[in-house]
């Protein structure tokens, strides 16, 4: 199928701006390779190599992530004006031509399956967007649908489903955005005039909108391994246990006695000390540093972080470059109900816990000893 | 229960892709009747023949068979669900006869096949397989070596095979024809333009054609490229004129069309197959005379299987509440209670999705022996049951290809409950709350809808919680019990997890031993007289550590303390709440199945339609 693609990757990512330290959000890594390139390599497979790939930050975009196939045609555009609606517009020029393009948010990370649906159903249905059943939908996007499953309205109300950041649009949508109307008030008007089918996906998918996002983002991708690869440059001590699938990259040292409870992983050159814990869904990017008996719990320590001594980290983020001094403890379970939104599930022992860890900005220093209470952004 | 597909071409290449990919295609359709191997037969224009079969789903082998590597004129295919015979390589489809130059594809089962096959054995023919099928191919290769014509060797083996089956044969020394014969299980023509497709259902050939003669029983023939030849074996040949039917399905609506299953596809077309349903009742000519049967009936009797038993439970509920006629509702299979019981004047309601589930057929046959009068509800036009019975009314479901039954129920639910309002205002009974539930009736599929958007992220948030439970338990009341038994059903069927319903009443004399911390209760509660008593049931449930997971009207507000997991639905009359209850469960059980990284649409151990006893 030939269809022009065109991924929205601008956005401030205003809440997760201490983390990003003015990088794009979805150049955030996760298990050693940014965000965007999840969603270029299932366009790859499904043979979408035209794409235009708009941002307000292109320098950053300029080196392509490794592993990228070759045969995908990205082209860079700089975006013009704020909000992602002026993100659309300046990818104007590529698609006005074309019968129908497939616009994407670039904070959607998803499996490979829901861009397939996607695909399918614009074989029988011309427009399309992508459906997702949540049952906390505040903060998202949603749409609702009539009796035949098409679409009649895009909000951001709490109601019906989420609205999966993928659609299949007529380039009509670019003449409403430039009347002064906002992306979901023309995809609704693009609905009422054209027949715009959901496509109503099973799987995982999630919208990057606040930090602990990231921290689902890396679950799902760890739980979908299903073997180890540990690299051969990797140094790991004879008194290492390891347990569960994990991948260990090139150049990454765990000392004596530590444990490696998977599924987790160990970016390039990450070095982790004398007798630490390292737990499921724990996600070390590359040059990161962990000193000598830590515990590191479904936590995502983004590239050249330093954790020095006896911390205990959970379900939280670590910035770039941050530093924690020894003794640093996050706390994570909340117990007031909706406090936080969309925080993190999980069900331990048959008990569920609502939990979510502290979020630590990037190039941030933690000072000894600090206690750091559930969800708080330091 | 197999799904076999015949084609033949005018010419190579005619449908511009190779015959190994055209039946791949179409045997890809027909996966919902069986899927533990596949195989196909493909003839060159000069008799050369490919056979290649495996074990295994289609999608798995596809690749090793190579289907896409072979052309021909004229081929067969079948995938297989086992009977006779563990599914392996060679007991998969097609089989050939000693010499393979008859080559036979076929479903069902060939009930004194044994008999036959002892005899063949003596008669120094050489067996592969442990299939029943095996027989017909040595059958023929026997006739036809004494010099009997292909025609007249395939209506003697008719003859001389008991049971229910259809089957396709192909013979290298005619490339261009393919032989069929269906005694009760389904066969279907497709009539192309220079090709014709045999096939157990439409969808295998939709993409093709929508040009169709279902076959009956009795029938046997051949297809050529340009020629269909028809003829019942009592009363010799057909007038096919008169039987060519043009589907109005696309080949798209036999398809996902982007739905991850086709179950989840099935579950949201309810509103749309509601809707058609209720508008097919509305201008049904037939039912004035379904509503004479039923008021003037000695007695009613209401049969099923699976599914359609439990809409037959809510039927009964409707017919004796609404329309004053108590009825008695039995598992078809369990019919025998009954032989010699059904008199003249009784009347049989029978419910059947594919109109061709054996049991309910032999329990149709077995009340029509006696004299009763039979009413089919069924959603297959011209299938068995519908034909054999006195009255039909047609559910407009549309095909259903998932195997757990959705649309077709909450459509035979539809159908009796409009039914048995019509009767309670032609006998002016309740008249008053027969009309408002009619009123209610009216808006069902928008509430469907509604139910099917506003819950199904909160299903599958339950659905998480749920998918490493043991156990679960359905309670309800009155009506609530079929729902709770439906919905149980369709966890155990497709969730793998046991699932149990009871009234909830009953819950104290067994079930509440079970209950201990965290154990899962889902409770169906609708606005009747009887939520009252459900309430102290919740009480008993709850105060035992229960996990006690509710569906309720919106317009009830439950305490906190009691409910761990509440999923509201508009709020109606407990008639209409039969239909919408059931769709949150419907969508709990497929989230459950794909979280737990099944295939819904493929449940193990069951097939779509149960055609042996």
């Amino acid at each position: 199928m030939v269809m022009k693609v065109v991924i929205l990757a601008g956005g401030a990512g205003r809440r997760l701006e201490n983390l990003l330290a003015g990088r794009p959000k979805s150049l955030i890594n996760v298990l050693g390779k940014p965000l965007i390139y999840y969603t270029l390599i299932s366009l790859s497979k499904l043979g979408l190599w035209d794409i235009v790939l708009v941002t307000d930050k292109p320098s950053y975009f300029e080196e392509v992530p490794a592993g990228i196939p070759p045969t995908l045609d990205v082209k860079i555009v700089k975006q013009e004006k704020p909000e992602v609606e002026g993100a659309l517009l300046s990818a104007e020029d590529y698609v006005k031509n074309e019968e129908r393009f497939l616009m994407l948010y670039g904070s959607v990370i998803t499996d490979y399956e829901a861009y397939r649906s996607v695909i399918d159903a614009s074989k029988y249905f011309k427009f399309n967007a992508l459906a997702v059943p949540e049952a906390d939908l505040t903060g998202l996007e949603t749409l609702e649908i009539d009796i035949n499953n098409f679409i009649t309205k895009f909000s951001s109300e709490p109601k019906g489903y989420a609205f999966g950041g993928m659609a299949v649009m007529p380039p009509k949508v670019m003449e409403l955005l430039k009347s002064g109307y906002s992306l979901t008030r023309s995809l609704t008007e693009i609905s009422k005039e054209f027949k715009v089918r959901a496509v109503i996906f099973d799987g995982w998918w999630i919208d990057i909108k606040v930090p602990w996002d990231v921290l689902r983002a890396s679950y799902y991708l760890l739980s979908n391994l299903t073997e180890s690869r540990i690299s051969n440059k990797a140094r790991i001590s004879p008194h290492t246990i390891i347990e569960g699938p994990v991948i260990i990259e090139d150049g990454a040292e765990i000392d004596h006695g530590v444990v490696i409870k998977g599924p987790a992983y160990i970016g390039r050159n990450v070095f982790v000390g004398l007798n630490s814990i390292v737990r499921n869904y724990s996600d070390l990017e590359k040059d990161v540093m962990i000193g000598s008996l830590n515990e590191i719990t479904w936590s995502l320590i983004m590239d050249r972080a330093f954790v020095s001594r006896n911390c205990f980290i959970s379900f939280s983020v670590v910035g770039y470059d941050a530093v924690l001094e020894p003794n640093v403890i996050t706390l994570s379970v909340i117990r007031e109900r909706g406090k936080v939104e969309r925080p993190l599930k999980v069900s331990s022992r048959g008990r569920e816990y609502v939990k979510l860890g502290a979020i630590i900005s990037s190039k941030r220093r933690v000072k000894a000893g600090t206690i750091l209470t559930p969800a708080q952004v330091i | 229960m197999c799904g076999i597909i015949g084609v033949v071409l005018l010419y190579t290449g005619l449908l511009g892709k190779r015959l190994g990919t055209v039946i791949k295609g179409c045997l890809k359709n027909l996966e919902y009747r069986g899927y533990d191997s596949v195989g196909f037969a493909l003839l060159t224009e000069d008799g050369a023949l490919v056979l290649r079969k495996s074990k295994g789903m289609l999608d798995k082998v596809a690749w090793k068979l190579g289907f896409d590597r072979f052309d021909g004129v004229c081929g067969i295919g079948h995938t297989r669900w086992a009977t006779h015979g563990r599914p392996s390589d060679t007991n998969a489809h097609p089989h050939t006869d000693c010499r393979s130059e008859i080559i036979v594809a076929h479903n069902g089962i060939i009930s004194n096949y044994l008999e036959i096959k002892e005899d063949l054995v003596r008669k120094g023919h050489v067996f592969k397989s442990e299939t029943d099928t095996e027989v017909i191919p040595h059958l023929l290769e026997e006739l036809m070596s004494k010099g009997v014509k292909p025609l007249d060797a395939l209506r003697e083996t008719f003859k001389i095979l008991n049971g229910a089956y259809a089957f396709v044969v192909i013979l290298r020394s005619e490339p261009n024809k393919i032989y069929f014969a269906r005694k009760i299980s389904p066969l279907i023509i497709g009539l192309g333009n220079g090709y014709n497709f045999v096939a157990s259902d439409i969808p295998a050939f939709l993409e093709y054609t929508n040009k169709v003669i279902v076959l009956r029983d009795l029938e046997l023939g051949y297809v050529t490229p340009t020629e269909v030849y028809i003829e019942h074996l009592k009363e010799g040949a057909v007038d096919i004129t008169k039987r060519v039917r043009v589907i109005d399905w696309t080949p798209e609506m036999a398809r996902k069309s982007g739905y991850p299953h086709f179950m989840l596809k099935e579950i949201h077309e309810q509103p749309l197959a509601l809707h058609s349903t209720l508008s097919s009742l509305v201008s049904l000519k037939g039912l004035k005379n379904v509503i004479d049967l039923l008021i003037n009936a000695r007695r009613v009797f209401i049969t099923g299987a699976g599914t359609s038993f439990h809409a037959g439970l809510v039927g009964d509920f409707y017919l004796t509440k609404l329309a004053g006629i108590p009825t008695y509702p039995f598992i078809s299979s369990e019919c025998w209670k009954y032989k010699g019981v059904f008199d003249e004047g009784d009347v049989l309601i029978a419910i059947s999705q594919s109109g061709e589930t054996i049991d309910t057929l032999m329990a149709v046959r077995t009340a029509k022996s006696r004299g009763a009068k039979i009413l089919a509800i069924s959603n297959v036009v011209d299938s068995i049951i519908p034909r054999e019975s006195d009255l039909v009314i047609y559910t407009r479901a549309g095909p259903e290809i998932g195997v757990a039954a959705t649309k077709t129920f909450t459509t035979q639910v539809l159908t009796l409950l409009y039914l048995s309002l019509k009767i309670s205002e032609s006998i002016g009974r309740n008249s008053d709350y027969s009309r408002r539930v009619f009123d209610e009736l009216a808006k069902v599929p928008l509430m469907a809808k509604e139910v099917i958007v506003s819950n199904e992220g909160r299903v599958r948030e339950l659905s998480r919680k749920l998918m490493n439970k043991q156990s679960i338990l359905c309670l309800g009341r009155g009506l609530g019990v079929p729902i709770a038994m439906e919905g149980a059903l369709k966890i155990k069927e497709i969730a793998y997890i046991h699932a149990e319903a009871y009234p909830a009443g009953e819950s104290k004399h067994g079930p509440i031993a079970l209950i201990e911390e965290g154990f899962p209760v889902i409770f169906i509660l609708l606005n009747d007289e009887l939520k009252e008593k459900i309430m102290s049931n919740i009480e008993e449930m709850r105060s035992r550590g229960a996990y006690v997971i509710t569906l309720a009207p919106g317009d009830i507000e439950l305490p906190k303390r009691l409910v761990n997991y509440e999923i509201k639905l508009p709020a109606t009359t407990p008639e209409v709440g039969a239909i919408t209850y059931i769709l949150p469960l419907q969508l709990l059980a497929y989230y459950i199945s794909v979280n737990k990284g099944y295939d819904p649409d493929k449940p193990r151990n069951l097939a779509k339609t149960v055609t042996v006893e």
